[in-house]
């Protein structure tokens, strides 16, 4: 579904260059939900707008839908961003001057879809994100985490390959970050539609079936959640064979900078602890201590590993 | 992305945005009131200047006169398609009575009959009241079929009997009053009060209906002044006063028509003895010196004056008066279409800075649009149909403006007594609104082209 290839990218300041994500290599099958997790700065935003297509990264290939996108001029890559990509932002982003319905069928409205259709299927959706009697209010009328119901809806609408959510939770309090992110584990689970979902907070990275960790611009760990037996079957061995959050975290501490080389050999020496609890340097930005559904394959409790 | 779309989201836009929406409609406005006010002053102004014209010159009519024209080889003149044959027997230049049956028998002629010019002579009233008219040698029978209106009476076919114009019945004054007068002007010759009251007395009106008249000539060989007075004539009608045209404008052509046999009849009793010549120009019998030919259309003028011309004779008719006016009021209306244009342009101004104001602050909604898919096309397209929008809105206040203008200015020159009147051509809105609109999507585009090139991802980054 979505294959990064040696992702680097850089940016020039001044006359330095500043590395921004080093060779990342990663996959996300059809239907996955995945998380892309890492503190500020750690380059998970900027792989987001990769993927997306609203940059262009300075080696490497990003395909979705067997398709590079890297390789497309603007025009074309608009073209696709509207059939195959949806969009989740924090801010939700919607526009004021439309009602929550019209912010729904925007997406279609550049795909020239008529009205009549897209109203059926904008009603439809708000009524999947739980506010169908919202449709005619302005997005001011709203709360947060209402807003961000009909963020997720407007992403759907145009049954894209693949959703990416931009710190979807990020605006919300706590109760409403549950009700969000329960949404979209729903609508994963019923539509099978593939989402990425880049966050800071573990415990929302957590509840997704794989979890991409980015730090400095490496991709440091891939930990995989117990499979529940109806979506995810297979679970791939080299992927189990990398390490916990918790060992980034030591080797945080022990040696800077690193190496992608350092951080692997250093990660699988840290797996080979027993689950340490993690340090508390940079605590509110990186995962929280407790972590019991993202063990190694091979540790992994099946009891615990089903509900999100 | 349909047309509708795009069009309700630059009218919610366009709703939305109140200032820049109000801004960018005041100037457009303006330049649009500008150019339609420009372009109907210059045409009321024509149509004033071209219906004073009408009245003096008839458009449709051809004045014939001897001599020159076109001499026929058999080959030349092939214009017209008429079927005139030229007898080598008619004379040559001479406007003769055959000639004027072969010009009533060409085709489109309504009317054809001579207006001769006699002259200038006194009128004398019977209270002996004086006047000087022009004395026009016509079938007063004809008088009708080329436009003028009986005001009282009507044509006689008797000898003696005679047809004023109204004019002819104004400022009739005894020859003492108008002497003391003159010799009071000729003294004074800046005290206006005379003058106004010279004025006065030439649009004095006086009943002359069915009144007696006699022709007063001066014998201007002898020494002494020797007078003679005509036999009575009679007034059997007076012709109405041109439509539009004021007294005192009347007053300043007076003209009695009479037929060829009273014609005949005055020159011999007015011819001195010791004079060779008659006091009224006569031409010779069975010919004319002017003929009057009216056609049934302004279309046909020129056909039937080449048909004219190959009569040997000379035809002239007044579409020249019109061609120069069109010229003039052409460069007029040009003028006024530049002035329209250029306070469009300076209108334009305002309009690009407030797009391209409006454009940076709603980068962050471009940037949105971009992500969820907009191509740079759709993006365009929006701002610049949203200009287009402020033009036609602007185009609809300018048409306002311009109808709140005219009626000021009609109001203007109507409290000065003039009798011209402002009006808004029909034709004059559509060429306005164009402008308007035109001007609303060329200054959109700059800020279009600027809207469609913003980064998607610079736009949605948030400080």
């Amino acid at each position: 579904m979505l294959r990064v290839e040696d992702i680097t990218h850089s940016y020039k300041s001044g006359n330095e260059w500043t590395s921004v994500l080093h060779k990342i290599n990663f996959a996300v099958k059809e239907g996955e939900m995945v998380a892309l997790l890492g503190s500020s700065g750690s380059g998970k935003s900027t792989l987001l707008n990769l993927m997306a297509g609203l940059m262009k990264p300075t080696e490497g290939h990003i395909y979705i839908a067997d398709k590079d996108i890297v390789k497309m001029g603007e025009n074309k890559l608009a073209e696709f961003r509207r059939k195959n990509i949806g969009f989740i932002f924090q801010a939700y982003e919607l526009i004021t001057s439309l009602t929550v319905r019209e912010n729904v069928e925007l997406p279609l409205v550049f795909q020239s879809v008529s009205p009549r259709a897209r109203k059926a299927k904008a009603l439809a959706l708000l009524e999947q994100v739980g506010i169908p009697d919202k449709a005619d209010l302005f997005p001011s009328q709203l709360s947060g985490g209402q807003q961000q119901r009909v963020s997720i809806a407007r992403s759907l609408i145009t049954e894209p390959s693949v959703i990416f959510a931009d710190e979807p939770t990020g605006n919300l309090d706590s109760k409403t970050e549950e009700e969000i992110i329960s949404i979209l584990l729903n609508l994963n689970r019923t539509m099978k539609t593939t989402f990425i979902v880049v966050t800071h907070e573990y415990k929302v990275a957590e509840q997704m079936q794989r979890i991409f960790t980015l730090k400095d611009g490496f991709l440091i760990t891939e930990s995989q959640r117990e499979p529940q037996v109806q979506t995810e079957p297979q679970i791939e061995p080299q992927l189990e064979l990398k390490t916990e959050v918790q060992g980034e975290e030591q080797i945080a501490e022990e040696a800077e900078p690193q190496t992608m080389v350092e951080v692997e050999e250093q990660l699988a020496a840290g797996a080979e602890q027993e689950a340490v609890e993690p340090q508390t340097a940079a605590a509110d930005e990186d995962p929280p201590a407790e972590e019991p559904e993202h063990q190694t394959a091979a540790e992994a409790d099946p009891a615990e590993g089903g509900k999100p | 992305m349909k047309i509708r779309d795009i069009s309700r989201m630059a009218w919610e836009q366009v709703k939305r945005r109140k200032v820049v929406t109000g801004l960018c409609m005041t100037g457009i406005s303006i330049g649009c009131a500008a150019i339609i006010v420009a372009l109907s002053v210059g045409q009321s102004a024509q149509v004033y200047v071209t219906d004073q014209v009408n009245q003096n010159f008839k458009m449709d009519e051809i004045m014939v006169s001897p001599g020159g024209g076109i001499p026929s080889n058999g080959k030349g003149g092939s214009g017209g398609g008429g079927s005139v044959e030229v007898n080598e027997n008619l004379d040559p230049g001479k406007l003769t009575d055959q000639k004027l049956k072969i010009i009533q028998g060409l085709n489109h002629v309504k009317a054809a009959s001579p207006f001769q010019e006699a002259g200038y002579l006194q009128m004398v009233t019977v209270d002996n009241k004086i006047a000087d008219v022009r004395i026009i040698i016509a079938d007063l029978k004809m008088l009708t079929a080329y436009d003028h209106k009986f005001k009282q009476g009507g044509a006689s076919g008797q000898v003696g009997s005679v047809v004023l114009n109204y004019g002819a019945t104004l400022g009739l004054i005894d020859l003492e009053t108008r002497q003391k007068l003159f010799d009071q002007m000729n003294a004074e010759p800046f005290n206006q009060e005379l003058y106004q009251q010279y004025d006065k007395l030439g649009v004095v009106p006086a009943e002359m209906y069915r009144k007696q008249i006699q022709i007063q000539a001066q014998d201007y060989g002898s020494t002494a002044p020797v007078y003679k007075l005509s036999s009575p004539l009679q007034v059997d009608g007076i012709l109405a006063s041109p439509k539009g045209m004021d007294d005192l404008r009347a007053s300043y052509e007076k003209i009695m028509y009479m037929s060829p046999e009273t014609a005949v009849q005055l020159s011999k009793e007015l011819s001195f003895d010791n004079s060779t010549t008659s006091v009224l120009t006569l031409p010779p019998e069975g010919t004319y010196n002017s003929l009057t030919v009216k056609v049934d259309d302004v279309a046909n003028i020129k056909s039937v004056e080449q048909m004219i011309q190959k009569l040997t004779l000379n035809a002239q008719d007044n579409l020249f008066q019109q061609e120069m006016l069109k010229e003039q009021f052409d460069m007029i209306k040009m003028a006024a279409l530049g002035i329209g244009v250029f306070i469009l342009v300076i209108a334009s101004i305002s309009i690009i800075v407030a797009m391209t104001m409006s454009t940076h602050q709603r980068r962050r909604q471009i940037g949105i649009m971009k992500v969820l898919g907009a191509n740079m096309g759709q993006i365009r397209n929006m701002f610049i149909t949203e200009a287009a929008l402020l033009g036609l809105l602007g185009g609809i206040l300018g048409v306002a403006f311009s109808y709140l203008i005219m009626m000021g200015l009609n109001k203007l020159v109507g409290s000065a007594g003039e009798g011209m009147n402002f009006f808004i051509p029909t034709m004059n809105l559509p060429i306005g609104m164009s402008f308007a609109i035109m001007t609303g999507v060329l200054s959109g585009i700059y800020p279009a082209i600027s809207a469609s090139r913003t980064d998607a991802l610079t736009a949605i980054k948030r400080d």
